[in-house]
Order: structure tokens, then sequence, then C-alpha cells
């Protein structure tokens, strides 16, 4: 499967996809006007991943913001692999967040209560502004 | 502009746009409030909120706002308006858009019960939506007007002004308290306060102003907005690079020999519209010192041919290479060559004793 690489500019996130390692990474800031547009090759690519996944999926959200068109993106993505891991394949969601910072864990626990995929919550130290991801 | 100065006086930063709100613009607002929330320990915990709140607000104004505005024959409120402000204890998001009639309703009977909601009824209702939207792919569901909400900690205030038969304006504050959510928390600015604000403006023919720190930081990001707007408006605007030197240079005048006002390079700066003509206006206070040898330099540029500034530019240029000297003059020379010499200036003597500076000139 074609990996997809896009670097996060202004408010649109970078994204990472790759199928061969099993890790879909998601960084930076969401706040597309059209979220909806911006994400659907991001979902389509994720529902031909998980007709042959790996054996195990890692996926990192690392957001400093998001608005709420994205966080329903977001759902969508969680919902499909909530899907895998109720076919027995081990899903991980890694939440990064920077440290103190209140509002984007709750984010992420929210969406926790949601989705039914093993969370790992994962502080990040301040000065790690960037919210580049581990692969980078 | 005084006048403006005073309204904003408590304030750390004002900030009011009439104008294009894009992915761009909301990332130059965010970090412009960024830069300033990040200077202050008490700041720092609500930053995050901050952007939440703007990103949100500006994501309502885009999906929600009319675009199509041809039976309003009123230029300004054929713009879209959003003001941010950052007191001592608080930061402030206002909007203003356009709304069909129509649809007035409904959105009044959806900001009442989400106000009328506490902080874990917001949530439940907040994450229903969520699941139930994210699988139905539905929109207008509330659920923006319930992230700003529960971001801000206090209820939305609104207001709905008809303007016409077919649209009406929807004026919205959103207030976030340093101190977080509380029992008697209190709105600071009240909504008939930024109905005001906007109508002041509106009579001012301002679609910008800005009061608050001239550092670098937030100077880049004043000037990158002002950038895309003069890079949309390719009707009225023929020389963009000229009038963005003349911002800067405006700018940087106030950053480097402006007063300090409570530890902060401060002061205000508008961009008006009057007859398809854009003008700059710029203020900050002076140091008694400095005041009679500027008055006088300003008044000697002002009599100053066109050749004449070219040539004490040039001279000037030179001089300040040798010297290597911060206080070299060239920007107000930049300014007077570049606006062909048509600026205009004012000092207010304030109650207080204080020296307003003021300068003011058209775009070409």
């Amino acid at each position: 499967m074609k990996k997809i690489i896009l670097k996060a500019h202004d408010i649109m996130p970078g994204i990472n996809l790759d199928a061969d390692a099993g890790k879909l990474e998601f960084y930076g800031k969401s706040c597309p006007v059209d979220a909806h547009e911006f994400y659907e090759p991001i979902l389509k690519w994720i529902d031909e991943y998980i007709s042959n996944p790996q054996k195990l999926t890692i996926v990192q959200f690392y957001l400093s913001y998001f608005n709420t068109v994205s966080a329903k993106n977001i759902l969508k993505i969680m919902n499909k692999l909530e899907k895998l891991n109720k076919r027995g394949k081990n899903v991980v969601i890694q939440w990064k967040y920077n440290e103190n910072d209140e509002i984007l864990r709750e984010a992420g626990e929210d969406f926790e209560t949601i989705v039914e995929v093993d969370f790992e919550f994962i502080e990040v130290p301040e000065n790690d502004d960037e919210g580049i991801p581990d692969s980078h | 502009m005084y006048s403006f100065y005073k309204k904003f006086e408590k304030e750390k930063i004002s900030f009011a746009y009439f104008g294009i709100i894009s992915d761009t613009i909301t990332e130059m607002l965010i970090d412009l409030s960024d830069n300033y929330l990040s200077k202050s320990k008490d700041f720092l915990k609500f930053k995050r909120k901050a952007s939440f709140l703007i990103a949100e607000s500006f994501q309502n104004i885009i999906r929600h706002g009319v675009l199509k505005k041809d039976d309003i024959t009123d230029y300004q409120y054929k713009k879209d308006f959003f003001h941010i402000s950052v007191f001592e204890d608080r930061f402030i998001v206002s909007t203003t858009n356009v709304l069909e009639n129509n649809k007035v309703k409904s959105l009044e009977d959806k900001i009442k019960r989400i106000n009328s909601l506490n902080p874990e009824e917001l949530k439940a209702l907040q994450l229903e939506i969520l699941t139930d939207t994210a699988l139905s792919d539905k929109g207008g569901a509330g659920l923006g007007l319930i992230e700003m909400v529960r971001r801000s900690g206090l209820p939305m205030l609104y207001k709905v002004i008809q303007l016409t038969e077919g649209y009406s304006i929807i004026v919205m504050n959103l207030e976030m308290s340093i101190s977080g959510r509380t029992e008697n928390a209190e709105h600071k600015v009240s909504i008939d306060e930024i109905e005001n604000l906007y109508r002041k403006l509106t009579e001012s023919d301002i679609l910008l102003i800005y009061k608050g720190d001239f550092s670098e930081d937030s100077n880049k990001n004043l000037i990158e907005l002002l950038y895309n707007n003069f890079e949309a408006d390719k009707n009225i605007i023929s020389n963009k690079i000229k009038n963005i030197v003349s911002v800067i240079e405006v700018m940087q005048n106030v950053s480097k020999h402006g007063k300090q006002i409570r530890g902060n390079q401060e002061g205000i700066l508008s961009l008006s519209i009057k007859n398809d003509e854009i003008y700059i206006e710029c203020s900050n206070f002076v140091k008694h010192q400095d005041y009679k040898p500027f008055k006088k330099r300003l008044k000697t540029i002002k009599n100053s041919s066109i050749d004449d500034l070219e040539k004490a530019y040039k001279k000037q240029l030179k001089a300040s290479i040798r010297n290597n000297s911060k206080n070299s003059g060239l920007g107000l020379l930049e300014i007077a060559r570049f606006t062909q010499n048509r600026f205009s200036y004012s000092f207010v003597e304030t109650e207080n004793d204080e020296i307003f500076f003021s300068i003011k000139f058209k775009t070409i």
C-alpha cells in the first residue's frame, strides 16, 4: 500500500500513514475549513488498510488543537480502528499531549469513552511544542 | 484614534477585524494571541483553550455565515467581524456575522438550550452529538456551539439584529476567565458593549484595529495578516509592497521609539477604508524628552519636496551604515517617500500629562 505523507502547515495537520509499519500518525493543528474533504482520502486509505492490516496497529495523535469538524473525522478514524480491534487485531491509540495541557488530555479521554480501543496517554514536556511525531 | 485607545485601555490586547476569514487568517490570529499569552505564566493555562475558542468561532463563521450577500447594501455588513480581547484576567472572543432570517430561531433555540446546561450535561451532550454526527455525517447539530461554551466556561452572550427582510446579523460573545469556571463567574463585557464597538468601528470605516504590544513577534503576525488582506483586495491596492513597507515602518517606529506602557511597547494601529481608499493610522505614547525634537523633525519632513526627501533618505542611509545607529530616522523618511509625502500626524496631550502621537497615511 502506498504511504501517505502530508506535512503540517498553517492549521492543517501533518499525517503519516505507513501500512508496512502499521503506523498511523496525526500531528500539528487540525482546523481545515473543509475538514470532510481533507479527511476523505485518509478515511479511504484506512478502509483499504483494515482489509489487510498488520498484527499490531499503532495510531498516534499529537495535536495541539482541532476544531469540531476535525473531531468528527478523528472519531470516524477511531470507529474504523474499533472495528479492526473487534476483529481481534491489536490496535493501540497513543494520545500525546503537552504537559499541563488538560484540554488535550480531556479531549483524548472523551474519545476513549466513545470507542473500544486501548488508549495510551503520553505526556510530552512543554518545550517539545512542535507536535512532531516519534518517527520524525 | 485616542478615543479608541481609551476604549481599549484596560485591554492588554484588543484586535478587531472585518474581513475575509480563512485558514491562514485563523492561524495568524491564534499565533498573535499565543505570542501574548505565552509571555505570562498566568495565561499559559488558558492559551490552548483560547486557541480552541478562536478556531471554533471562526469555523462557525466560515461554515454558517452567509456567503452571498448581494442584497445587503452596506459595505461593512458584507464582511464578517471578530474581536479578540485579552484583559488581566479574561480572554474574550466576539464575532458578528450575517445569517438568513429563517435560520435565526433554530440558532437561538440551540444557544438557549446550551446556555442552560451545566458542565457535565454539556459534556454528555457533546459526546452524544459527536458520536451521532460522526456516524450520520450530518452537520448543524450545534457541536461547534457546545464546544465554544464548554471551552469558555461561561454562557454565550448573543444578540440578533435584523438588517433586512431576508437577513440579520448575530453578535456572539464568549468569555474565558483566568480563574476557570466558578459559580459566581460573570461576564466582563456585555453584548451591548460588543455591539457598540461593532457600530463605532463601522461608522469610522475601520476594517482592522489592533491595540497592544508592538514587539517584533506581534508585528510579524500583524504584517502577515495585512499582507494577506492587501493581496485579497487587488482592486483597491495597486502597490502592495510599498504599502506593506510603510506599515512595517510605522509599526517599527512604535517598537523602537514608543514609550513603554506597563512594560510593553504599546501602540494602536488601524486600517480604514473610505471611498475605496485605504488609510493606515498608527499611534503610541512618546517620551517627553523626545516630543519636541520629534515634532520638529516631522515638520521638516512634511515641508520637504519629494526630491529633497530622496536626497535626505540617501544621505541618512549612508550615515546610518557609517554610524551603525539604531535611531537613524530612516523610517519616517521611508514613509514620506512611499506616500509621496501625503501623511498627516498629530500629538494629543492627555489628561495624565502623556503625549499621544498619531501618524496617518493613505495607501497608494
